[in-house]
């Protein structure tokens, strides 16, 4: 049909540009891409970011150890809790600081909790990228579950503030621990539920397999990490071949995918979930008795040096790394974010997918704003 | 991880100090395409740190036990010191200002993985170093970052422009020496319209 | 709304005391009865900025359920809504395109700004690339503190702003860009 109208009648096409973004629903947030485009095929995409650059590097040149773990949280909202873990982790290098086995504990609980919350969120927003509003409701339905859990253990829906230098915040409220066993067992069926309805999905599968196809070697080359690395059939995984916290005590497997396309980076995590949720319970069991945190003084002032720590958050490695002059505000403090990385993928992979496919593979990357800005 | 002196002795010019890989500024391009060649690093980080004052002598360097085998080549390229506060003459020399860059690789050849890091002393009143985004693509926006918020450039690049202020941005705010622009505290339109509704 | 435009055949403004009363009391009767209608269906347009975005999201979600009061038509075009919840941080960046996308909704609309840094900069307001408040941008009706509030705390907000359509409190607003 198309050949027929552009061969015989000469109706030529014009290639023009399309600003996606950054007020748009599709990107989860203030992410912009310029992309030219011929039609409904994208020629190339160019990433435009820097919308919510709040310069919270500077921030923290200019407050103390102790008042900048709040501001972690706020970089990658979606997974709020795991992001001071890594901060605490450099500071406890820095300082020498040996954490609580019960802390440790709790850390790991807390934290794959958290995992298990914002997988949930990018699954709900894949599906509604296509439209698809009930998967979404029961996805967030089960996050809410999980939320009142955080709540419960910090004051916090969203922004969870447990993590502390030395340990965590507080110890677990009565009677949560048969909560956490309910509410991982109501998550659970409700991600069947879910699974049934989207994975098999000729619509669904039909956007997303083999579209924007990822090899190995490219993600290493691009610096990709997190469950978008592990779909292209990579195993690497911090928690398992770096181990830090109690993770090496936990029997779990490493989920991974073969193809590197869409439907993978999207499976991927729904199988993290159901991993996250062995590693709670197995945490919960080994759960010691004993102190939550680590003697730190409040006006803590590490010796002058510098520390680097990496954890497996939610979208990849997060680093820290933390330089001090000995006195109570850091000197320097950088963030490697895993999303600012995994969207250098994108004006690579672009070219020639459609509009539809496009927004798939962005929402399939799992990107979140504040965490790309910082 | 592969031993860091084993990686060291591939790479010119390197020598490990603290954990570190320290290569002069010069050599940089040089390093990064061992460290290619060498196979099986993925780059994840490129950072940097302003010091003004010059870098501070590294404690735990002072103890490093024994002479990295590629720490030869650079006490040769040592006395030549073309870049101030270069590592090797740290001890000696008065500190210079200068911006640390440093390169973070996981190696994905080992099972346990663990970070390398590649450390680069570079010039405060000349921040150029060669960009490496061809070698390594990750490179392309870390290295527009840290032009973004320090100010180092990297040369040979095709683009170069801001990644996260906006395009008319003065200054590089990371440095030490950035004074950020004064802003009026309440300038605010619907305070003029409550003051106008009598309230407040 | 001026009726004497209409062609209802009202005098014009001004001319007599009784007409003045009358084109009063019908253009006050027919605004309220819309403002009650407005107030009931406010459509917010979908505006995220940062981690306030995932808690709007939630309230529009299963449990908390914004469409209640009829609120829930999240509307991807600005053309189409007439409230603007401020989700999140404004940066010196966004800040003109959050104006572009205000000045793109039709009268009548209103803002709601949501959380500490939509309030006044939150936590941020002292850093080189965050405006410290949306108030600096667009005139801003209510404000939802927190950080970042709860879904109950944002469903609060737009009741307020039903509250203050029918109390005639948003009728006349001096600043209009």
């Amino acid at each position: 049909m198309s050949d027929f109208i552009t061969e015989a009648d000469g109706l030529e096409t014009q290639e023009f540009i399309l600003n996606l973004g950054p007020q748009h629903p599709s990107t989860h947030g203030v992410y912009r891409a310029r992309l030219i485009m011929d039609g409904e095929t994208v020629i190339s995409a160019e990433n435009k970011v820097g919308y919510l650059h709040r310069g919270i590097e500077k921030l923290a040149e200019g407050i103390t150890y102790a008042q900048f773990t709040p501001y972690t949280t706020r970089f990658d909202y979606v997974a709020g809790a795991l992001q001071p873990w890594a901060w605490c982790l450099a500071l406890e290098k820095l300082g020498n600081i040996v954490v609580p086995e019960r802390a440790e504990y709790l850390r790991v609980i807390v934290g794959e909790l958290q995992r298990i919350a914002s997988h949930l969120v990018m699954l709900g927003s894949i599906v509604l990228d296509f439209s698809a509003i009930t998967p979404w409701t029961y996805v967030f339905n089960a996050r809410e579950d999980i939320s009142d859990l955080l709540e419960a253990v910090s004051g916090s829906r969203l922004l969870v503030n447990y993590f502390v230098n030395g340990g965590v915040n507080a110890d677990l409220p009565e009677g949560w621990i048969p909560k956490v066993e309910k509410a991982l067992d109501s998550m659970l069926k409700r991600l069947d539920d879910f699974d049934r309805m989207v994975s098999g999905n000729e619509i669904f599968v039909g956007r997303t397999k083999g579209i924007a196809v990822v090899s190995a070697e490219e993600a290493i080359e691009y610096g990709i990490t997190g469950a978008s690395l592990r779909a292209s059939g990579l195993t690497f995984d911090l928690r398992k071949d770096s181990p830090y916290s109690i993770y090496d005590r936990l029997d779990f497997e490493v989920q991974s995918m073969p193809a590197g396309d869409s439907f993978d980076r999207y499976y991927v995590r729904l199988l993290e979930i159901r991993e996250s949720a062995k590693m709670v319970r197995q945490a919960l069991k080994q759960l010691p008795a004993g102190d939550i945190r680590a003697k730190v003084a409040k006006v803590w002032r590490p010796a002058p040096g510098e520390a680097y720590a990496a954890i497996e958050a939610a979208r990849g490695i997060m680093g820290y790394q933390v330089v001090s002059d000995g006195t109570v505000k850091p000197y320097r403090v950088h963030m490697r974010s895993p999303s600012f990385c995994n969207i250098g993928i994108i004006p690579a992979k672009a070219p020639g997918l459609t509009l539809q496919d496009f927004i798939a593979f962005i929402a399939s990357l799992d990107f979140v704003l504040g965490d790309i800005d910082r | 991880m592969r031993d860091i002196t084993i990686i060291a002795a591939a790479i010119p010019a390197a020598e490990v100090k603290d954990g570190l890989l320290v290569v002069p500024a010069k050599e940089i391009e040089g390093a990064l395409d061992g460290l290619k060649r060498l196979g099986g690093f993925m780059l994840f980080d490129i950072s940097a740190v302003d010091r003004p004052t010059g870098s501070p002598a590294p404690q735990p360097a002072a103890s490093t036990p024994g002479a990295a085998p590629g720490a030869l080549a650079a006490a040769a390229s040592a006395p030549a010191s073309a870049v101030p506060g270069a590592a090797p003459a740290q001890s000696s020399a008065p500190a210079q200002p200068c911006f640390e860059l440093s390169y973070r690789f996981m190696d994905m050849r080992e099972k346990a993985k663990d970070v390398l890091t590649l450390r680069v002393i570079i010039d405060r009143d000349h921040p150029v170093v060669p960009s490496v985004a061809r070698l390594w693509p990750a490179a392309d926006v870390l290295e527009r970052e840290v032009w973004d918020l320090m100010g180092i450039e990297f040369s040979g690049r095709l683009k170069q422009e801001r990644i996260l202020l906006k395009s008319d941005f003065v200054g590089h705010p990371l440095r030490k020496d950035f004074v950020a622009p004064k802003r009026e505290r309440f300038p605010s339109p619907s305070w003029d319209r409550k003051a106008a509704e009598g309230g407040l | 709304m001026e009726l004497t435009d209409t062609g209802v055949g009202l005098p014009a403004h001004g001319q007599s005391e009784p007409s003045t009363l009358i084109k009063g009391k019908v253009h006050d009767g027919i605004e309220s009865i819309l403002d009650f209608c407005r107030g009931n269906s406010l459509w917010p347009v979908t505006f995220g900025l940062a981690c306030c975005a995932i808690e709007m999201m939630t309230a529009g979600s299963a449990r908390y359920d914004l469409s209640r009061f009829g609120f829930e038509v999240f509307r991807p075009s600005p053309r189409q809504a007439d409230l603007m919840i401020v989700a999140g941080t404004v940066t010196d960046k966004m800040a003109p395109l959050l104006k572009t996308i205000y000045d793109q909704m039709p009268e009548p609309k209103y803002v709601l700004a949501m959380g500490g840094c939509a309030v006044c900069g939150g936590p941020f307001a002292d850093s080189y690339s965050v405006v410290q408040g949306v108030d600096t941008i667009v005139p801003v009706d209510v404000y939802v503190p927190g950080c970042p509030p709860r879904p109950e705390a944002l469903i609060d907000g737009i009741l307020k702003v039903r509250a203050m359509l029918r109390d005639r409190k948003l009728k006349e607003r001096p600043f209009n860009a």
